[in-house]
């Protein structure tokens, strides 16, 4: 089976009685194992609590969500931890490391409490730190790398436990262009060289064209899907924003 | 690697929460102190009364503990809150629940066991120190002594145990209902508003009317002495104090708010507005801590203010009811046995005897009768040249009499009578009419007439025939006397008055005719010793924590407020100016809740004057024990409020 994501009828409302605001307003899609998917929409369309509902930090107001077999929706509480470690990995805008950590040791940390043991762990982390390129940063602390260097080691971390799907929330969000850039070329690479599933959230138009296909939301609902097929960066960078001025998002969001 | 994480964790916390690991080390090793000090035998042997120290050490801990609980418990959740996002990290990585609550209690453990191992040392040290002041207020020798005590190590730890486990729990309790949601979203909730805004003049005003009716009330409640006070009321006028505090505290942030916006004067003046938006917002974020906090300052000013008026009466009490070295009213027969007595230990200076003469028709008794004066039912009479033989055996001034007048010497319960008309002339049982020279409560001593709470001097030759109530044989003697010679002297006139306790000493129980300086010094001391200790003790830990709560919750907003002094300065705001709005906020955060405090114990110590005011040298002398409990109070919170100060300013500035 190819599927790694269903989503069927999701919703999600907040508020009360009186005044009820439809973060996510009945949306139904797909992800296949091996794809590169960007949800973008303005500010207030639903897609952090999309993102959330999927990685089980939301609970859902009705519908399903399917990560492999499991409905997600129907998980107990404490059952979602170990389903958070064997199924999903997660890069965030501000990086989410521990700082009393090393570099090594924040990528290892699933593992490590997950009881592995260390002759295991050390070469898994190696081998991963080596193709994100940032193999000589091991033992610094967070606080004495680069952001992009962080979000890399969020990458890192989010794929030595070969997770079913990986969830990234404006992984550029904090980032220079540079370092945006040479992200999302490492995303790119995981995605086709290590074959991992990735689901990112995003409201940059740049970042969103080094994926594979594109979700648009408004007001919680799925606006357009498109696909780059066999278009070039430059072409479907421009496809983007011809979506994106239909959508009527607001230009400062989408450059 | 489950372990060297909690164990770094630590070593951050260490640095973050250094002021709260000073206070908890402080709070045990006090703790751990008064468990050495009340079990040392060289302090229990000091006077008969110390036994009681020991219970009421124990009494008194059960409050330290649930007051350290508070702190600890507090600064736990405060630590958790902090770094919620750490812990939504953990979680999302998929760590379960309960390893995190493992880590985390590894890591609050490893704090409290840091805090506890400095605290015996420094409590050993805190012991000599003690040890010392008591020895000296005793006037014993004193030597450095070491000892270890299996007692004080195993209660302390048991507080220690109860103290972590309740945190513990709490804390577990607080993790399992947790969501992952509420972690890692933690940093983008604001402020909280204010509920029942509407009402918010009306709670404030409720709320110190209900001070006000409280602190009335139990001013009501101490009218005199000899009128016992009602321990339910006093209990009420407890309860509606703390809820008036809880009520003003809730809505004086915002009052004070509206004060600032409604005034355009104020409101555009300087930094006025920032100021006290930024307090207000604050305050009503903790108002049920700053609240807990306020209590916490009231019930330890109150403290401080007790300890005032006892140190204060134990050292009046010696001087009225102990004037002379040995007081002794018999007959008259059995005085040479107790010189003898006294000449084989001390040096009689002086010894003088004189005789109390009575007066059956009670013309006296019956005008004060409404006030409590003692179990003789007739008066006392004494004569004038005894008299004055007494006062000069104290150093004071004689005084004459012409054969028409009398003086009444009263206790300074009396003193309502002092004016009083059916006192302005009597008539003796044998017919002689005097007037009333003088009234006076200026040292007056139970022991001139015992049984009665005045005495009646009358010129010599109007006792003549009246019948003698008692011999009474003073003496003064060179060195200070002894408890020891009260009991031989208690023994001698009374021996069925004494027994052995478990000690192997003759303790024996006070007979109120024979008074022994020395006897009355050891009891005194043991209470004031006591009572200051004990006073002194619960202020110090509830002003240390108090402290700490208000040092910890400030610092930890310099990052937030941070940000808003860079807009300060963005906005044009010269550095000195930023520093003097740093000060002027934390000053009122630090201050504001101090104000009502100190408002409620002013006024409960006025109200406790009016009993103990007898008991003092002066009615006003509670003023001067206020303004020293302020002066100690204050010490120890400005070392909080200064060193906040200096790393709230290194942190904004870094």
């Amino acid at each position: 089976m190819n599927e790694v994501l269903r989503i069927e009828h999701l919703k999600k409302y907040y508020g009360n009685s009186n005044n009820i605001t439809k973060a996510i307003d009945d949306i139904s899609f797909k992800i296949n194992k091996g794809e590169f998917v960007a949800v973008m929409g303005a500010s207030g369309s639903g897609k952090t609590t999309l993102l959330n509902t999927i990685a089980t930090i939301d609970n859902v107001t009705s519908g399903h969500i399917f990560v492999g077999d499991v409905d997600i929706t129907k998980l107990k509480e404490k059952d979602t931890s170990k389903f958070r470690k064997d199924n999903l990995g997660f890069v965030f805008q501000d990086f989410n490391l521990l700082d009393t950590l090393s570099i090594k040791e924040n990528i290892a940390l699933s593992l490590i409490i997950g009881g592995k043991r260390i002759e295991e762990i050390d070469p898994l982390v190696k081998s991963i730190a080596k193709k994100l390129g940032i193999l000589d940063i091991l033992d610094k602390f967070p606080y004495e790398v680069s952001g992009g260097q962080k979000q890399r080691t969020a990458c890192c971390r989010a794929l030595i436990t070969k997770p079913k799907l990986i969830l990234a929330d404006e992984p550029t969000g904090a980032l220079d262009s540079k370092s945006s850039r040479m992200l999302l070329d490492t995303m790119d690479e995981m995605n086709r060289e290590m074959n991992a599933t990735i689901m990112m959230v995003t409201h940059d138009a740049f970042s969103a064209s080094f994926c594979k296909r594109i979700l648009f939301l408004k007001d919680g609902k799925i606006f357009n899907e498109i696909y780059l097929s066999e278009k070039s960066r430059k072409e479907f960078f421009n496809e983007i924003l011809d979506v994106l001025t239909l959508l009527g998002g607001d230009l400062s969001d989408v450059l | 690697m489950f372990c060297k994480l909690a164990l770094r964790n630590a070593k951050r916390s260490i640095k973050d929460y250094i002021i709260y690991l000073i206070t908890v080390t402080v709070a045990f090793s006090f703790i751990f102190a008064f468990n050495l000090l009340s079990d040392a035998k060289e302090i229990l042997e000091l006077s008969s009364m110390m036994e009681n120290f020991k219970l009421v050490m124990y009494v008194v801990n059960v409050f330290i503990i649930f007051v350290v609980c508070f702190l600890i418990n507090y600064t736990t959740k405060f630590m958790f809150q902090k770094r919620s996002k750490e812990f939504g990290t953990y979680m999302l990585l998929g760590i379960e629940k309960k390893k995190i609550a493992r880590m985390f209690t590894l890591e609050i453990l490893i704090l409290g066991f840091i805090s506890l191992l400095i605290s015996i040392g420094l409590g050993y040290i805190l012991n000599i120190l003690m040890t010392y002041i008591i020895m000296n207020i005793f006037s014993a020798p004193f030597k450095v002594n070491i000892t270890f005590s299996l007692t004080a190590f195993l209660l302390t730890f048991l507080y220690f145990g109860i103290i972590y486990l309740i945190v513990l729990f709490f804390l577990r309790r607080r993790i399992s209902k947790l969501k992952i949601h509420d972690l890692i979203y933690y940093e983008k909730k604001n402020e909280r508003k204010l509920r029942f805004k509407e009402y918010r003049g009306l709670i404030l005003a409720i709320s110190l009317f209900l001070g006000i009716v409280a602190l009335d009330t139990f001013d009501k409640q101490f009218t005199r002495v000899g009128v016992e006070p009602s321990f339910g009321v006093i209990i009420i006028c407890l309860l509606l104090i703390i809820v008036s505090i809880y009520g003003v505290i809730y809505t004086v942030g915002d009052f004070f708010l509206s004060v600032v916006i409604n005034n355009k004067k104020i409101k555009y003046r300087k930094d006025n507005l920032f100021v006290a938006r930024n307090f207000s917002a604050k305050v009503r974020s903790m108002s049920f801590t700053l609240g807990t906090l306020t209590v916490l300052i009231t019930l330890t000013l109150i403290c401080l203010n007790m300890s005032g008026l006892f140190k204060g009466m134990f050292e009046y009490q010696i001087d009225t009811y102990a004037p002379y070295d040995v007081m002794i009213a018999s007959n008259e027969e059995k005085f040479g046995e107790f010189i003898d007595i006294i000449d084989n230990d001390f040096t009689i200076e002086e010894s003088y005897t004189y005789n109390t003469y009575k007066n059956n028709n009670n013309v006296v008794k019956n005008v004060l009768d409404s006030a409590d004066s003692g179990w003789r039912d007739y008066d006392q009479l004494i004569k004038l040249s005894d008299y004055n033989k007494l006062l000069a055996m104290r150093g004071m001034e004689q005084v004459t009499l012409n054969d028409d007048e009398y003086i009444l010497h009263v206790n300074r319960g009396y003193e309502d009578f002092r004016n009083n008309k059916s006192l302005a002339s009597i008539t003796l049982d044998n017919g002689i009419t005097l007037k009333q020279k003088l009234f006076t409560s200026y040292k007056f001593t139970s022991s001139w007439a015992i049984g009665s709470g005045y005495i009646v001097v009358v010129p010599d030759y109007v006792v003549e025939n009246l019948e003698v109530v008692e011999n009474h044989l003073v003496i003064n003697t060179k060195e200070e006397t002894t408890e020891k010679l009260a009991n031989a002297l208690v023994y001698a006139a009374a021996s069925d008055f004494c027994e052995e306790n478990e000690y192997g000493y003759t303790v024996c129980y006070n007979l109120s005719n024979v008074t022994v300086r020395g006897q009355e010094i050891a009891n005194n001391n043991g209470m004031m010793t006591i009572s200051l200790f004990v006073c002194y003790y619960v202020a110090i830990i509830f002003t240390t924590i108090v402290g700490t709560i208000l040092a910890i919750q400030t610092l930890s907003d310099a990052t937030v407020y941070k940000y808003r002094y860079q807009v300060l300065e963005k906005l044009g705001v010269e550095k000195r100016e930023v520093n003097k709005t740093i000060l002027k906020q934390l000053a009122l955060f630090f201050f504001l809740p101090i104000v009502y405090p100190i408002i409620i114990s002013f006024f409960s110590i006025r109200s406790l004057n009016k009993i103990f005011k007898i008991a003092l040298v002066s009615d006003t002398s509670y003023l001067g024990y206020f303004a020293l409990s302020l002066v100690i109070f204050f010490g120890i919170y400005l070392i909080y409020f200064i060193a906040t100060y200096f790393s709230y300013k290194k942190n904004i500035n870094d």
